[in-house]
Protein backbone atom coordinates (compact mmCIF):
# COMPACT_ATOMS: atom_id res chain seq x y z
CA UNK A 1 0.00 0.00 0.00
CA UNK A 2 2.65 2.49 0.98
CA UNK A 3 4.91 1.49 -1.86
CA UNK A 4 3.64 3.92 -4.45
CA UNK A 5 2.68 6.54 -1.94
CA UNK A 6 5.99 8.36 -2.10
CA UNK A 7 5.23 9.43 -5.61
CA UNK A 8 5.36 13.26 -5.54
CA UNK A 9 2.44 13.51 -7.95
CA UNK A 10 0.19 12.10 -5.22
CA UNK A 11 1.27 14.81 -2.80
CA UNK A 12 0.70 17.48 -5.44
CA UNK A 13 -2.79 16.13 -6.11
CA UNK A 14 -3.62 16.18 -2.41
CA UNK A 15 -2.46 19.77 -2.07
CA UNK A 16 -4.48 20.82 -5.12
CA UNK A 17 -7.58 19.09 -3.75
CA UNK A 18 -7.24 20.74 -0.36
CA UNK A 19 -6.70 24.17 -1.90
CA UNK A 20 -9.70 23.67 -4.16
CA UNK A 21 -12.01 22.79 -1.27
CA UNK A 22 -10.73 25.63 0.90
CA UNK A 23 -11.59 27.92 -2.00
CA UNK A 24 -15.12 26.50 -2.12
CA UNK A 25 -15.77 26.75 1.64
CA UNK A 26 -16.84 30.46 1.81
CA UNK A 27 -19.60 29.68 -0.68
CA UNK A 28 -21.45 27.98 2.14
CA UNK A 29 -21.39 31.17 4.17
CA UNK A 30 -22.69 33.34 1.37
CA UNK A 31 -25.20 30.61 0.53
CA UNK A 32 -26.73 31.19 3.95
CA UNK A 33 -27.70 34.78 3.13
CA UNK A 34 -29.71 34.09 0.00
CA UNK A 35 -31.76 31.35 1.59
CA UNK A 36 -34.97 33.18 0.78
CA UNK A 37 -34.29 32.72 -2.93
CA UNK A 38 -33.84 28.98 -2.72
CA UNK A 39 -36.21 26.44 -4.17
CA UNK A 40 -36.54 24.87 -0.73
CA UNK A 41 -37.98 28.07 0.72
CA UNK A 42 -40.66 28.15 -1.97
CA UNK A 43 -41.39 24.49 -1.32
CA UNK A 44 -41.75 25.23 2.39
CA UNK A 45 -44.23 27.96 1.58
CA UNK A 46 -46.47 25.84 -0.65
CA UNK A 47 -46.13 22.45 1.08
CA UNK A 48 -48.71 23.03 3.86
CA UNK A 49 -51.14 24.97 1.67
CA UNK A 50 -54.33 23.46 0.40
CA UNK A 51 -54.83 23.05 -3.30
CA UNK A 52 -55.88 26.42 -4.62
CA UNK A 53 -56.30 27.32 -8.24
CA UNK A 54 -52.71 28.40 -8.82
CA UNK A 55 -50.76 26.82 -5.93
CA UNK A 56 -49.98 23.11 -6.14
CA UNK A 57 -50.08 22.57 -2.38
CA UNK A 58 -49.59 19.23 -0.73
CA UNK A 59 -51.51 20.07 2.44
CA UNK A 60 -49.27 18.18 4.87
CA UNK A 61 -46.93 19.43 7.64
CA UNK A 62 -43.86 17.33 6.74
CA UNK A 63 -42.21 19.22 3.90
CA UNK A 64 -39.68 16.46 3.22
CA UNK A 65 -42.49 13.98 2.59
CA UNK A 66 -44.18 16.52 0.35
CA UNK A 67 -41.01 16.80 -1.74
CA UNK A 68 -40.31 13.07 -1.84
CA UNK A 69 -43.79 11.78 -2.56
CA UNK A 70 -45.53 14.66 -4.31
CA UNK A 71 -43.16 17.05 -6.07
CA UNK A 72 -40.62 14.33 -6.87
CA UNK A 73 -42.98 11.37 -6.84
CA UNK A 74 -41.80 10.05 -10.19
CA UNK A 75 -38.23 10.04 -8.88
CA UNK A 76 -39.33 8.02 -5.85
CA UNK A 77 -40.95 5.51 -8.19
CA UNK A 78 -37.60 5.11 -9.95
CA UNK A 79 -35.82 4.79 -6.61
CA UNK A 80 -38.16 2.01 -5.48
CA UNK A 81 -37.57 0.34 -8.85
CA UNK A 82 -33.81 0.44 -8.25
CA UNK A 83 -34.30 -1.21 -4.86
CA UNK A 84 -36.53 -3.85 -6.46
CA UNK A 85 -33.90 -4.47 -9.14
CA UNK A 86 -31.20 -4.93 -6.51
CA UNK A 87 -33.36 -7.29 -4.42
CA UNK A 88 -34.01 -9.34 -7.57
CA UNK A 89 -30.33 -9.36 -8.50
CA UNK A 90 -29.28 -10.48 -5.01
CA UNK A 91 -31.88 -13.24 -5.13
CA UNK A 92 -30.66 -14.30 -8.55
CA UNK A 93 -27.00 -14.36 -7.55
CA UNK A 94 -27.67 -16.30 -4.36
CA UNK A 95 -30.59 -18.33 -5.66
CA UNK A 96 -28.58 -21.17 -7.13
CA UNK A 97 -26.36 -21.34 -4.05
CA UNK A 98 -27.32 -24.64 -2.43
CA UNK A 99 -24.19 -24.90 -0.27
CA UNK A 100 -24.55 -25.30 3.47
CA UNK A 101 -22.57 -24.10 6.44
CA UNK A 102 -21.89 -26.05 9.56
CA UNK A 103 -23.76 -24.85 12.61
CA UNK A 104 -21.06 -23.80 14.99
CA UNK A 105 -22.34 -21.54 17.71
CA UNK A 106 -25.55 -21.48 19.62
CA UNK A 107 -27.18 -18.07 19.73
CA UNK A 108 -27.02 -16.07 22.88
CA UNK A 109 -29.63 -17.09 25.45
CA UNK A 110 -30.66 -13.52 26.13
CA UNK A 111 -31.09 -12.72 22.44
CA UNK A 112 -33.16 -15.79 21.75
CA UNK A 113 -35.47 -15.12 24.67
CA UNK A 114 -35.73 -11.36 24.26
CA UNK A 115 -36.68 -11.60 20.62
CA UNK A 116 -40.28 -12.57 21.35
CA UNK A 117 -40.54 -9.44 23.47
CA UNK A 118 -38.81 -7.10 21.05
CA UNK A 119 -40.16 -8.29 17.69
CA UNK A 120 -43.73 -6.96 18.01
CA UNK A 121 -42.38 -3.59 19.06
CA UNK A 122 -40.05 -3.51 16.07
CA UNK A 123 -42.95 -4.11 13.74
CA UNK A 124 -45.27 -1.72 15.56
CA UNK A 125 -42.72 1.12 15.58
CA UNK A 126 -42.02 0.58 11.91
CA UNK A 127 -45.71 0.65 11.05
CA UNK A 128 -46.26 3.75 13.18
CA UNK A 129 -43.45 5.58 11.38
CA UNK A 130 -44.82 4.52 7.99
CA UNK A 131 -48.40 5.56 8.73
CA UNK A 132 -47.42 8.90 10.27
CA UNK A 133 -44.93 9.68 7.49
CA UNK A 134 -46.79 12.81 6.44
CA UNK A 135 -47.10 14.24 9.96
CA UNK A 136 -43.89 13.44 11.84
CA UNK A 137 -40.27 12.83 10.83
CA UNK A 138 -39.97 9.50 9.10
CA UNK A 139 -41.94 7.83 6.40
CA UNK A 140 -42.06 4.82 4.16
CA UNK A 141 -38.35 4.29 3.68
CA UNK A 142 -37.36 4.71 7.31
CA UNK A 143 -40.25 2.71 8.71
CA UNK A 144 -39.84 -0.02 6.12
CA UNK A 145 -36.19 -0.50 6.97
CA UNK A 146 -37.08 -0.48 10.67
CA UNK A 147 -39.67 -3.20 10.21
CA UNK A 148 -37.18 -5.16 8.13
CA UNK A 149 -34.78 -5.04 11.06
CA UNK A 150 -37.09 -7.66 12.51
CA UNK A 151 -35.80 -10.17 9.98
CA UNK A 152 -32.22 -9.31 10.88
CA UNK A 153 -32.96 -9.85 14.57
CA UNK A 154 -34.46 -13.23 13.78
CA UNK A 155 -31.31 -14.06 11.84
CA UNK A 156 -29.12 -13.01 14.78
CA UNK A 157 -31.12 -15.08 17.23
CA UNK A 158 -30.47 -18.19 15.17
CA UNK A 159 -33.87 -18.67 13.62
CA UNK A 160 -33.99 -19.56 9.99
CA UNK A 161 -36.35 -17.21 8.20
CA UNK A 162 -38.18 -19.16 5.56
CA UNK A 163 -38.45 -17.86 2.03
CA UNK A 164 -42.07 -16.88 2.19
CA UNK A 165 -44.02 -16.66 -1.04
CA UNK A 166 -46.41 -14.20 0.57
CA UNK A 167 -43.57 -11.72 0.99
CA UNK A 168 -42.90 -11.55 -2.75
CA UNK A 169 -46.62 -11.39 -3.42
CA UNK A 170 -46.96 -8.47 -0.99
CA UNK A 171 -44.01 -6.71 -2.60
CA UNK A 172 -45.52 -7.05 -6.06
CA UNK A 173 -48.92 -5.87 -4.87
CA UNK A 174 -47.43 -2.80 -3.16
CA UNK A 175 -45.42 -1.85 -6.25
CA UNK A 176 -48.43 -2.29 -8.54
CA UNK A 177 -50.67 -0.28 -6.24
CA UNK A 178 -48.16 2.59 -6.25
CA UNK A 179 -48.31 2.73 -10.04
CA UNK A 180 -52.10 2.30 -10.11
CA UNK A 181 -52.73 5.06 -7.55
CA UNK A 182 -50.38 7.32 -9.48
CA UNK A 183 -51.95 6.42 -12.83
CA UNK A 184 -55.44 7.15 -11.53
CA UNK A 185 -54.24 10.73 -11.20
CA UNK A 186 -54.01 10.90 -14.99
CA UNK A 187 -57.80 10.72 -15.26
CA UNK A 188 -58.91 12.18 -11.94
CA UNK A 189 -56.19 14.67 -11.06
CA UNK A 190 -54.97 15.84 -14.44
CA UNK A 191 -51.45 14.42 -14.27
CA UNK A 192 -49.43 11.41 -13.22
CA UNK A 193 -49.39 11.43 -9.39
CA UNK A 194 -51.95 14.21 -9.46
CA UNK A 195 -53.94 14.87 -6.31
CA UNK A 196 -57.53 13.67 -6.56
CA UNK A 197 -58.54 12.82 -2.99
CA UNK A 198 -59.73 15.45 -0.49
CA UNK A 199 -56.90 17.00 1.51
CA UNK A 200 -58.74 16.98 4.83
CA UNK A 201 -57.82 18.97 7.91
CA UNK A 202 -54.28 20.15 8.40
CA UNK A 203 -52.13 17.98 10.71
CA UNK A 204 -54.70 15.18 10.94
CA UNK A 205 -53.94 11.52 10.34
CA UNK A 206 -56.46 11.26 7.51
CA UNK A 207 -55.22 14.16 5.43
CA UNK A 208 -53.01 14.80 2.48
CA UNK A 209 -55.05 12.91 -0.14
CA UNK A 210 -52.98 10.30 -1.97
CA UNK A 211 -49.67 11.11 -0.25
CA UNK A 212 -50.01 8.89 2.86
CA UNK A 213 -51.47 6.11 0.71
CA UNK A 214 -48.49 6.15 -1.62
CA UNK A 215 -46.03 6.36 1.28
CA UNK A 216 -47.64 3.32 2.95
CA UNK A 217 -47.17 1.34 -0.27
CA UNK A 218 -43.55 2.53 -0.45
CA UNK A 219 -43.07 1.40 3.14
CA UNK A 220 -44.48 -2.08 2.47
CA UNK A 221 -42.33 -2.43 -0.63
CA UNK A 222 -39.11 -1.27 1.04
CA UNK A 223 -39.72 -3.48 4.09
CA UNK A 224 -40.34 -6.62 2.06
CA UNK A 225 -37.39 -5.94 -0.26
CA UNK A 226 -34.89 -5.39 2.56
CA UNK A 227 -36.24 -8.50 4.29
CA UNK A 228 -35.74 -10.57 1.16
CA UNK A 229 -32.18 -9.21 0.79
CA UNK A 230 -31.48 -10.30 4.40
CA UNK A 231 -32.97 -13.70 3.72
CA UNK A 232 -30.84 -14.23 0.65
CA UNK A 233 -27.66 -13.65 2.63
CA UNK A 234 -28.30 -16.59 4.91
CA UNK A 235 -27.39 -20.16 4.14
CA UNK A 236 -28.81 -23.51 5.11
CA UNK A 237 -27.31 -24.79 8.33
CA UNK A 238 -26.55 -28.40 9.09
CA UNK A 239 -25.83 -29.75 12.52
CA UNK B 1 -16.07 34.37 9.78
CA UNK B 2 -14.34 32.53 12.56
CA UNK B 3 -12.77 29.18 12.01
CA UNK B 4 -15.16 27.51 14.47
CA UNK B 5 -18.13 28.76 12.51
CA UNK B 6 -20.69 26.04 11.98
CA UNK B 7 -21.06 26.63 8.25
CA UNK B 8 -17.31 26.16 7.81
CA UNK B 9 -16.65 23.24 10.14
CA UNK B 10 -19.48 21.08 8.87
CA UNK B 11 -18.57 21.20 5.14
CA UNK B 12 -14.87 20.76 5.98
CA UNK B 13 -15.65 17.73 8.12
CA UNK B 14 -17.83 16.14 5.43
CA UNK B 15 -15.28 16.82 2.69
CA UNK B 16 -12.62 15.23 4.90
CA UNK B 17 -14.84 12.15 5.24
CA UNK B 18 -15.33 12.07 1.47
CA UNK B 19 -11.59 12.26 0.86
CA UNK B 20 -10.90 9.56 3.46
CA UNK B 21 -13.40 7.31 1.72
CA UNK B 22 -11.95 7.94 -1.74
CA UNK B 23 -8.46 7.36 -0.35
CA UNK B 24 -9.51 4.00 1.05
CA UNK B 25 -11.25 3.00 -2.17
CA UNK B 26 -8.05 3.70 -4.11
CA UNK B 27 -5.45 2.27 -1.74
CA UNK B 28 -7.12 -0.78 -0.21
CA UNK B 29 -6.67 -4.21 -1.76
CA UNK B 30 -9.48 -6.04 0.02
CA UNK B 31 -12.85 -5.88 -1.73
CA UNK B 32 -14.85 -5.60 1.48
CA UNK B 33 -12.64 -2.76 2.68
CA UNK B 34 -13.22 -1.02 -0.65
CA UNK B 35 -16.98 -1.19 -0.12
CA UNK B 36 -16.58 0.12 3.44
CA UNK B 37 -14.55 3.01 2.01
CA UNK B 38 -17.24 3.73 -0.57
CA UNK B 39 -19.81 3.84 2.24
CA UNK B 40 -17.66 6.32 4.16
CA UNK B 41 -17.32 8.49 1.05
CA UNK B 42 -21.07 8.36 0.54
CA UNK B 43 -21.63 9.45 4.15
CA UNK B 44 -19.34 12.40 3.47
CA UNK B 45 -21.42 13.45 0.46
CA UNK B 46 -24.64 13.12 2.47
CA UNK B 47 -23.28 15.27 5.29
CA UNK B 48 -22.12 17.85 2.74
CA UNK B 49 -25.67 18.11 1.41
CA UNK B 50 -27.02 18.51 4.94
CA UNK B 51 -24.43 21.23 5.54
CA UNK B 52 -25.82 23.05 2.50
CA UNK B 53 -29.28 22.75 4.02
CA UNK B 54 -27.95 24.94 6.84
CA UNK B 55 -29.76 23.67 9.92
CA UNK B 56 -27.90 25.87 12.37
CA UNK B 57 -30.51 27.50 14.59
CA UNK B 58 -33.37 26.33 12.41
CA UNK B 59 -36.17 23.88 13.02
CA UNK B 60 -36.77 20.59 11.24
CA UNK B 61 -39.11 21.12 8.26
CA UNK B 62 -42.25 19.90 10.04
CA UNK B 63 -44.55 22.85 9.71
CA UNK B 64 -46.83 23.57 12.64
CA UNK B 65 -48.74 26.53 11.26
CA UNK B 66 -49.49 26.70 7.53
CA UNK B 67 -49.16 30.48 7.55
CA UNK B 68 -45.68 30.61 9.16
CA UNK B 69 -43.15 28.94 6.90
CA UNK B 70 -39.92 30.72 7.79
CA UNK B 71 -37.27 29.54 10.21
CA UNK B 72 -37.25 26.00 8.90
CA UNK B 73 -34.38 24.24 7.18
CA UNK B 74 -34.34 23.65 3.45
CA UNK B 75 -36.31 20.40 2.85
CA UNK B 76 -34.89 19.78 -0.61
CA UNK B 77 -31.43 18.42 0.43
CA UNK B 78 -33.11 16.19 3.00
CA UNK B 79 -35.32 14.66 0.33
CA UNK B 80 -32.37 14.21 -2.03
CA UNK B 81 -30.33 12.53 0.69
CA UNK B 82 -33.20 10.17 1.42
CA UNK B 83 -32.87 8.98 -2.17
CA UNK B 84 -29.10 8.84 -1.90
CA UNK B 85 -29.14 6.68 1.24
CA UNK B 86 -31.49 4.16 -0.33
CA UNK B 87 -29.40 3.93 -3.50
CA UNK B 88 -26.25 3.60 -1.36
CA UNK B 89 -27.80 0.70 0.53
CA UNK B 90 -28.72 -0.95 -2.75
CA UNK B 91 -25.22 -0.50 -4.18
CA UNK B 92 -23.60 -1.90 -1.02
CA UNK B 93 -25.93 -4.91 -0.98
CA UNK B 94 -25.25 -5.74 -4.63
CA UNK B 95 -21.51 -5.21 -4.26
CA UNK B 96 -21.28 -7.44 -1.20
CA UNK B 97 -23.33 -10.09 -3.00
CA UNK B 98 -20.93 -10.09 -5.95
CA UNK B 99 -18.00 -10.14 -3.52
CA UNK B 100 -19.40 -13.17 -1.72
CA UNK B 101 -19.97 -15.03 -4.99
CA UNK B 102 -16.45 -14.17 -6.18
CA UNK B 103 -15.00 -15.48 -2.93
CA UNK B 104 -16.89 -18.74 -3.34
CA UNK B 105 -15.43 -19.23 -6.81
CA UNK B 106 -11.85 -18.04 -6.34
CA UNK B 107 -11.22 -18.06 -2.61
CA UNK B 108 -9.62 -14.64 -2.52
CA UNK B 109 -10.68 -11.04 -1.98
CA UNK B 110 -7.39 -9.43 -3.05
CA UNK B 111 -7.96 -7.26 -6.10
CA UNK B 112 -4.30 -7.51 -7.13
CA UNK B 113 -4.85 -11.23 -7.70
CA UNK B 114 -7.82 -10.75 -9.99
CA UNK B 115 -6.34 -11.40 -13.39
CA UNK B 116 -9.34 -13.00 -15.13
CA UNK B 117 -9.84 -10.18 -17.58
CA UNK B 118 -6.16 -9.69 -18.34
CA UNK B 119 -4.92 -11.48 -21.40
Amino acid sequence: MSRKFHNPINIIFIIVFVLMFIKILPAFNSGETVLSNRAGEKLLAIAPKSQDSNILGAGIPNAVTAVVVYYRGLDTLGEVSVLFLVATAVGMLFGRDKSTVKKETNPNEIVSHAKTLVLPHFLLTGLYIIVHGHLTPGGGFQGGVMAAGMALLLLLSGDRVKQVKALHFLEGIAGSMYVLVALAGLWLGGSFLGQYLPLGGFNRLFSGGILPIIYIFVGIKVGTEITSIYQNFQKEEVD
Amino acid sequence: MTIADYSTVMPAFSIALLLIGLWGAITQKNLIKIFISLSIAETGVNLLFLAIAGFSGRMAPIIGDPNVTTGYTDPLPHALILTSIVIGTAVTALGLTLTARYFQHKGTLDISKMKELKN
